[in-house]
């Protein structure tokens, strides 16, 4: 009673339509994800996709009319703080037609290419390259038509903009004829800083940017200095960001504080040699050349407990370990946590203070660092009884951000000092 | 129903080597050894990836050697249940029509694709390309009728034959036709010149007056149809056609079958190849349906066939065979015995609800299989 079937087959005899293509329809679906994961600071992120995407019909020998092969591509880059970041989109589609008897061939290309940044401590360069290139080839074409659709989005933080866009965009055919290859092309590029103001091409783009100027006038103009004579103190700009970070070079962790007490508070540590000898003279020296250690030290008052423990949690799991800083003046630091805090105060009912220190340097270009030389110069000269002892210290300070206008403050403090007996 | 037969080759397993020949006959035997000789001037036919599909292809040989795709009826009878005809006398007037491939070769041979089979072996009237790019239709009388350069070389053509047998007196004709064209025509003729058309078919394949010496490119065949020209549903060719198979892509319901392995049935059967260690096994009852791939884009379909190639276990079975759209239409194929496998085909030129198939009920209607 039992029956068994090995093969079940249906096979369908059929008219091919002028033009139709009679095979069983063919897709190819290609979908694609790739994502990137944390990277931490200074390193390159890159984000290469490479694609192929290849449909193949069978063909009746009765001729061919439409074949189609829609690629869709998009490719989206979201970084946090890197200092370079590219995204090569690279796209090859072609589409060969095979017959005796060839029908109007369309090849339609349309292709997304966007990079966005969602959060960026700096960003010195971005780089968007678009390369495409597409074929179409048709052995007996009757007529050629290949429309070529781009749009490049290029938006970023940073003052240069640059948007290349490498296209080819070639169509051969058997047969000569006329070649129509419309070309639309839109290209937007917005800077919030700083760009240029007029651009323009000779062949069809036409560029207009449009760009603020922060007003002069909005920032503070008051004058510390009060009495006459000697010099006014230069103006300090203030230049106060709303974030202070810390960040984990090898988790990843990121945790946000309020911003500390508003004043850079340094402790410079060097060597010096004091040599007391038998005439009771004193002789000091130092090398400028040895190494000065500075250690910056933060307050952080009125913090909630939660936050308290999420930073004593990360100090502890940091400490002695390069981490990352952003500091309340938007400048980046690696740094290494040295001490944790010796004691956390509880201010006032549910407030708390506290301290840590650090030692460590800014990220290239974010921060010129004050160069703290010191020059001391000992002389024993004249009487035994009377010693000069000049002890002089020059500080330059200087301060420069790729988007800031340079302002130098120079300090110059000279201290001397006298023994006259009595 | 008057198409009673389409084969696209599709289905006979992929284009490796085995030491089997394949034939296909109407009368539902089938050789359990399916797979093709992968050939050349071995005298084997082989099956290939072509433009259109899958191919076979036949390397010109003379007339001692050759292998045939044959289609044969049942022995005794003109009757096939494929054709509800409950008369032996009105199938007299038959098409067939297949691609061919004539290769670009140097050779210009008189090469016979078509005969006529009053016997297992025995040919009557043949239709050969004639050296290399004519046409020649041979009758019983061996009379030759002949046109020139109908073909090209290189390239695929679409040969359709129309015979027709007057039994007892004059009024048979063949004719033949390349890509939707007419080009011979015997006339009416006594049909003393014809054979009767007995109890077995056709054949189709390539049987050379020599050897080809250029073996560069070889002859291939593809998309045959058999069509009794009924004049009600049928009144001649139909034209250059493509067999377009859709295989089982899903089970549908109802799903009472038992596959040998997994939990899909349409899985198990919907091969190019087949082996009897994967199948479904149904008793008295059991009912599968499938749905299969859909077809793309035509102008018209002219018949939908489903075919299945059965065994028997214990005992004989008897199996109904076809496809239903919401309404059943399916035809007993009669007892399937033990031991032999067997290829069972239904050919439908409408859907079950009697209308002229479309792209859309093909690719709606669910196929079917039922042990009764």
């Amino acid at each position: 009673m039992p029956l068994r079937s090995y093969q079940y087959t249906v096979q369908a005899l059929v008219v091919p339509s002028s033009g139709a293509d009679v095979s069983r329809s063919a897709s190819s679906d290609l979908g694609l994800s790739q994502s990137s994961v944390y990277v931490p600071f200074g390193e390159i992120l890159s984000s290469d996709l490479g694609l192929s995407d290849e449909a193949f019909f069978l063909i009746a020998p009765s001729g061919i009319s439409f074949v189609s092969d829609d690629l869709s591509l998009a490719q989206t880059v979201e970084v946090f703080g890197y200092e370079d970041l590219s995204s090569d989109l690279s796209l090859s589609q072609s589409v060969v037609f095979q017959g005796p008897l060839a029908y109007s061939t369309q090849h339609v290309n349309f292709l997304s290419d966007s990079v966005s940044f969602t959060y960026g401590v700096r960003n010195l360069s971005v780089e968007d390259d678009l390369n495409l290139t597409q074929t179409l080839r048709s052995v007996f074409p009757q007529n050629v038509s290949q429309t070529l659709n781009l749009v490049d989005d290029a938006d970023r933080l940073n003052l240069t903009a640059e948007n290349t866009i490498v296209l080819v965009d070639a169509v051969d055919w058997a047969y000569g004829g006329d070649a129509v290859s419309p070309l639309n092309l839109v290209q937007t590029v917005v800077s919030n800083f700083e760009t240029i103001k007029s651009v323009t091409h000779d062949n069809i783009v036409t560029q207009a940017a449009a760009w603020f100027v922060e007003s002069r006038c909005a920032r503070s103009q008051r004058t510390d200095f009060h009495g006459t004579g000697g010099v006014a103190p230069e103006p300090e700009r203030l230049n106060y960001k709303s974030t202070f970070l810390l960040q984990s070079k090898i988790t990843g962790e990121v945790v946000q504080l309020r911003n500390p007490e508003t004043d850079n508070r340094y402790r410079h540590a060097f060597e010096r040699v004091n040599r007391r000898f038998f005439d009771n003279s004193l002789d000091l020296y130092a090398d400028p050349n040895w190494v000065t250690t500075r250690t910056q030290l933060y307050t952080i008052v009125a913090n909630k407990r939660e936050d308290m423990d999420t930073l004593w949690q990360f100090l502890q799991d940091n400490l002695g370990m390069e981490v990352l800083l952003k500091d309340w003046k938007g400048v980046t630091w690696n740094v290494i946590i040295t001490d944790p805090g010796q004691l956390y105060a509880e201010d006032q009912e549910g407030y708390w203070t506290v301290d840590f220190e650090v030692v460590g340097e800014a990220l290239d270009g974010e921060f010129i660092p004050a160069e703290l030389s010191l020059d001391h110069t000992v002389s024993r000269a004249g009487s035994i009884w009377t010693r000069s002892v000049e002890d002089m210290v020059v500080l330059t300070e200087s301060a420069g951000r790729n988007y800031d206008i340079e302002i130098t403050q120079d300090t110059s403090l000279t201290g001397s000092a006298e023994f006259t007996i009595v | 129903m008057t198409v009673f037969r389409i084969d696209g080759f599709e289905t006979y397993g992929d284009t490796g080597t085995s030491n089997a020949d394949i034939e296909t006959h109407l009368d539902d035997s089938f050789q359990t050894s399916h797979n093709i000789v992968s050939g050349g001037l071995s005298g084997n036919k082989s099956l290939v990836a072509a433009t259109t599909g899958f191919a076979i292809r036949f390397p010109a040989l003379g007339s001692a050697q050759g292998d045939f795709v044959t289609y044969e009826f049942p022995n005794g009878s003109y009757r096939h249940k494929n054709l509800k005809v409950s008369t032996n006398a009105s199938i007299d007037d038959i098409v067939c029509g297949f691609r061919v491939y004539v290769p670009n070769i140097t050779d210009n041979l008189d090469v016979t694709l078509f005969q006529c089979l009053t016997g297992t072996t025995t040919a009557a009237t043949t239709v050969s390309i004639l050296a290399g790019t004519g046409l020649r239709i041979r009758d019983a009388g061996s009379t030759n009728h002949d046109v020139t350069s109908v073909l090209t070389k290189g390239q695929w053509h679409y040969i359709e034959v129309e015979y027709k047998m007057a039994p007892g007196s004059a009024g048979g004709y063949m004719k033949a036709y390349v890509d939707g064209s007419e080009v011979l025509d015997t006339g009416t003729v006594n049909i003393t010149s014809f054979t009767f058309f007995s109890q077995y078919g056709c054949r189709l394949g390539v049987q050379a007056s020599g050897n080809q010496t250029d073996t560069s490119e070889f002859y291939e065949l593809d998309d045959v149809y058999i069509l009794w020209v009924d004049g009600v549903n049928d009144t001649g060719p139909i034209g250059p056609c493509k067999v377009v198979p859709l295989v089982p892509d899903a089970d549908a319901t109802p799903n009472d079958w038992t596959p040998s392995s997994g939990s899909d049935n349409y899985a198990m059967i919907d091969g190019q190849g087949w082996d009897t260690a994967t199948y479904v096994e149904g008793t008295s009852g059991d009912d599968d349906h499938y749905t299969t791939v859909d077809l793309g884009s035509v102008d018209s379909v002219h018949a939908v066939q489903f075919t299945t190639i059965v065994q028997g276990q214990t005992s004989a079975s008897d199996l109904q065979l076809g496809c239903d759209n919401g309404t059943a239409d399916e035809q007993d194929m009669g007892s399937v015995g033990t031991g032999s496998v067997v290829s069972l085909h239904q050919c439908h030129e409408v859907d079950p609800s009697g209308v002229a198939w479309t792209q859309s009920s093909v690719n709606s209607v669910e196929s079917t299989q039922r042990v009764v």
